[in-house]
């Protein structure tokens, strides 16, 4: 069994590192012009902003999902600056944000396994690299302010195109004051060897951190892209907004991995999107372990023929959490097809809550999905829920849902603890055992990391 | 008052939407007037004031799945019911398709009935575009025949209560004309080892907003669901079924079936609602849809709501066309398509045809069906 307290004190690190720059809390068009101004922004990305917050102080809350009474916008510090230039050596990063990143083993993944590592501390990306070899083929893998200012017109065409600032409230507060993020384009035809890596962590008390993210995978290109969410806990509510949207052109593939684990003080309200043209191949592979309260349902539409979604999740729902997630598919051309596995563990009073769409339009003929909810209550003082929309407009389209709630069985518990294990062993490794199909599709770096981060919940949820 | 949705935990909660309201066409105080002035029973005249009190409050819901945002109510008509009405009327009061079309048959109910079966009782009612408000307290067994005909508009709330060791039969027929809207809110209570039936048929061109909740509060009881549809022309059906599992060892299932032509659409929400405590219960949903032309459309939305970890709960949707090749298959045995189709989708409804045909009922079944098959 691993060390617990070694991941413990992941959550109870906090860096001491002053920022550059702190703007005040709260939400005004000074504000967001005193961000756009520092961050040296042409004037469509300031006027995107301030437009945004005129959408934003339109929208109302979210009519579904967890609730977020408590939240006050008006208490969130929107931009904070390390003290940091942006670095392409990780020796240069400095030592305190290292130390905090240490405590999230980046560089060693990084020195072990991945080609590229953007890591945003607060709200900038302070260190980014990239082998030499993808930049020969021509890919751009840099972090969004610079892509801003680097390639204005690649930027223009695809940020905030598929999820638009009047799409939520949430997508509004997110383009008034996004800060930070990744910017990646894969030409035709190129195929990035390797998985590229973000990584996202918070450290300042009653922040809100709202990166954003570009993936356009040109025609026949395929990539694999992973990002991490880490934050030390505080007493005062975090908010993570953050967006991804994802642009997958003919014959492109790209597959997306996330494991989310902020502290249990942050609301993550988070959305992502892709689009995917014809023969395409959209992946989304997603574990949700941390944060207080999470709205997100990662969405593909399925625009052209031939088009394939996939999406494998599992939600962990511990104490005090309310996990608000699901897949989204949208089928608009014929011949596309998608797979939803959504798995959610509940326990120690956490609260996990499936809510998916899957949309067969009538021109998405002969169109085939298949979505799998499956949930594990590990004790009686938990909830599970799933709630799927479905809606089929054509005829000739195949479409099944299936999904079970369930307990561990006493049966199993017993068998593995008369081999030897003790109780909590016992229900640890049939948890893990349900959410192989997740982790086996992770890189063995995160493979290992999400193992160990389940394992910890349940020895303190349940051991 | 019984919520269709009940989304907390603890001191958490969940948001849950409402429906934007509209108040236009709705009816007056005058009406009331004329309501109260022929009602005597004081405890029927305080239970309306208190309902209508409630009513005037809420709106008619703009529904966008059934495209409902404006409502046209028949000139109100009193014309006496309730035989024998007593106390126990507010025993049961629920949320259904939404309240105010609940508080409508309450307050505004041109008929119904109030009954008491201690031994064995066969009821059958037939209301034509009727607002309705139907009691009923079980005790030995229940069978209840209702069909439901609208031509414009209807409003039909029942509600039963399954006491120990019950058993409850429904056959809850509608016949829905093209332009009409209809709602039905049925609401159950099922004591302990009580037995529940209930056969939802819904058959024709019209909206119809239908729900049926059952909440088992006793212990090893068995509520047995199975709605049917058949939609034609512009017809909408948005159905909710909801199993609230309270006590223990119960055992619910919903298993709905049915094909659409035309332009129909049906909506399909099921609900499976778990509560802490509900130990060892089963609890069971299926929907079945077939699609029989392009503009033809299904929405599903299968919930399974469980606070008890010590349950089986599943549910399971499906959509697709008619399965070709069960249609070749029977060609290759010297079928035409028209027959083999027939074939199909008779299939489906056989069950359901020689359960009606027990009250004579099975020709209305199968007349919709010959529509489809043609």
């Amino acid at each position: 069994m691993f060390d617990i307290k070694q991941n413990e004190d992941r959550f109870n690190y906090i860096a001491n590192i002053e920022p550059e720059y702190k703007s005040l809390p709260g939400l005004t068009p000074k504000i967001i012009e005193e961000i756009s101004e520092i961050k040296g922004e042409p004037k469509w990305m300031r006027e995107l902003r301030l437009k945004s917050l005129e959408i934003f102080q339109k929208w109302h809350d979210p009519r579904f999902g967890v609730d977020i009474s408590e939240l006050d916008l008006n208490k969130i510090i929107p931009y904070i600056k390390p003290k940091a230039n942006k670095q392409t050596s990780w020796e240069e990063v400095p030592e305190e944000i290292k130390k905090a990143f240490d405590k999230l083993g980046i560089p060693e993944a990084e020195r072990k396994y991945f080609a590229g590592v953007g890591a945003q501390f607060d709200s900038e990306i302070v260190y980014q690299n990239i082998k030499k070899e993808l930049e020969g083929l021509g890919v751009i893998f840099m972090d969004m302010e610079s892509a801003v200012r680097e390639y204005p017109d690649l930027v223009k065409e695809y940020f905030m195109k598929l999820v638009p600032a009047h799409d939520h409230k949430f997508a509004a507060l997110h383009g008034a004051i996004w800060s930070g993020g990744t910017f990646l384009y894969v030409p035709k035809g190129v195929k990035v060897p390797m998985p590229l890596q973000a990584y996202f962590l918070m450290s300042n008390p009653g922040m809100s951190q709202l990166e954003h993210t570009v993936i356009v995978a040109d025609e026949g290109s395929e990539v694999t892209f992973i990002e991490g969410c880490s934050a030390p806990r505080y007493n005062v509510i975090n908010l993570h907004t953050g967006m991804v949207e994802i642009y997958v052109k003919k014959d492109a593939k790209v597959k997306y991995m996330t494991i989310q684990n902020w502290s249990k003080n942050t609301y993550n309200l988070n959305t992502k999107r892709s689009i995917v043209e014809e023969n395409g191949v959209m992946s989304w592979v997603s574990g949700s372990l941390g944060s207080m309260k999470t709205m997100l349902y990662p969405m593909t539409i399925l625009k052209g023929k031939g088009a394939k979604a996939e999406s494998l999740g599992i939600t962990y729902a511990g104490p005090g959490q309310h996990m608000d997630t699901g897949s989204k598919v949208v089928h608009l051309a014929p011949y596309t097809s998608s797979t939803i596995d959504a798995r959610s563990i509940s326990v120690g009073g956490g609260w996990a809550f499936y809510r998916g769409l899957l949309r067969i339009a009538q021109d998405a003929k002969k169109s085939k999905s298949h979505v799998q909810c499956t949930a594990l209550m590990l004790d009686n003082k938990s909830k599970s829920d799933t709630v799927p929309l479905i809606e089929v407009y054509n005829s000739d389209s195949d479409v099944g849902h299936e999904a079970r709630i369930g307990r561990i069985k006493d049966e199993q518990i017993f068998y593995l603890m008369t081999r030897g294990l003790s109780e909590t062993e016992a229900k640890s490794m049939i948890v893990k055992g349900f959410i192989e199909p997740i982790v086996s599709s992770l890189p063995f770096e995160y493979a290992l990391e999400l193992n160990r981060l389940i394992e910890m919940e349940i020895e303190s949820s349940i051991g | 008052m019984e919520k269709n949705l009940e989304l907390f935990l603890d001191n958490e909660k969940a948001v849950v939407s409402a429906p934007k309201q509209f108040f236009e066409g709705d009816y007056t105080e005058k009406d009331l007037e004329k309501e109260l002035s022929s009602i005597e029973n004081k405890f029927v005249r305080k239970y309306i004031l208190e309902k209508y009190s409630e009513y005037t409050k809420i709106g008619f819901p703009i529904w966008k799945r059934l495209k409902i945002n404006s409502i046209s109510l028949p000139e109100y008509k009193y014309e006496g019911y309730f035989k024998g009405i007593e106390e126990d009327l507010g025993l049961i009061d629920f949320e259904g398709t939404h309240r105010k079309y609940v508080l409508l048959s309450d307050i505004f109910s041109s008929m119904g009935e109030y009954i008491k079966v201690d031994k064995e009782k066969k009821v059958k009612v037939e209301y034509i575009d009727r607002i309705t408000n139907d009691v009923y307290k079980v005790n030995g067994k229940l069978v209840l025949v209702r069909i439901l005909k609208t031509k414009n508009f209807s409003n039909n709330t029942l509600r039963v209560m399954a006491d120990d060791n019950a058993e409850v039969e429904i056959y809850n027929i509608h016949v829905s004309e093209e332009n009409s809207f209809s709602v039905d809110n049925i609401f159950i209570i099922v004591e302990d080892k009580a037995q529940v039936k209930v056969r939802d048929i819904y058959i024709g061109e019209g909206k119809v907003a239908g729900y049926l909740g059952a909440k088992m509060n006793g212990n090893e009881s068995n509520v047995d669901v199975k709605p049917y549809f058949l939609g034609s022309k512009s017809a909408i059906f948005d159905l909710q079924y909801l199993l609230r599992f309270v006590g223990f060892e119960n055992k619910g299932s919903i298993k709905a079936e049915g094909a659409l032509s035309d332009e129909a659409k049906v909506v399909f929400r099921g609900i499976l609602d778990l509560k802490r405590g509900a130990k060892n219960s089963e609890a069971e949903e299926m929907e079945r849809c077939i699609l029989l032309s392009k503009d033809s459309k299904m929405e599903a939305i299968p919930s399974l709501l469980v606070d008890e970890n010590e349950v089986t709960a599943s549910h399971a949707a499906s959509s697709a066309p008619l399965d070709e090749d069960a249609i070749f298959y029977l060609m290759s045995r010297g079928f035409n398509r028209k027959e083999a189709k027939s074939f199909i989708l008779n299939g489906i409804f056989e069950n359901l045809i020689n359960e009606l045909s027990v009250f004579g009922l099975e020709e209305v079944v199968k007349n919709a069906l010959k529509k489809y098959i043609e």
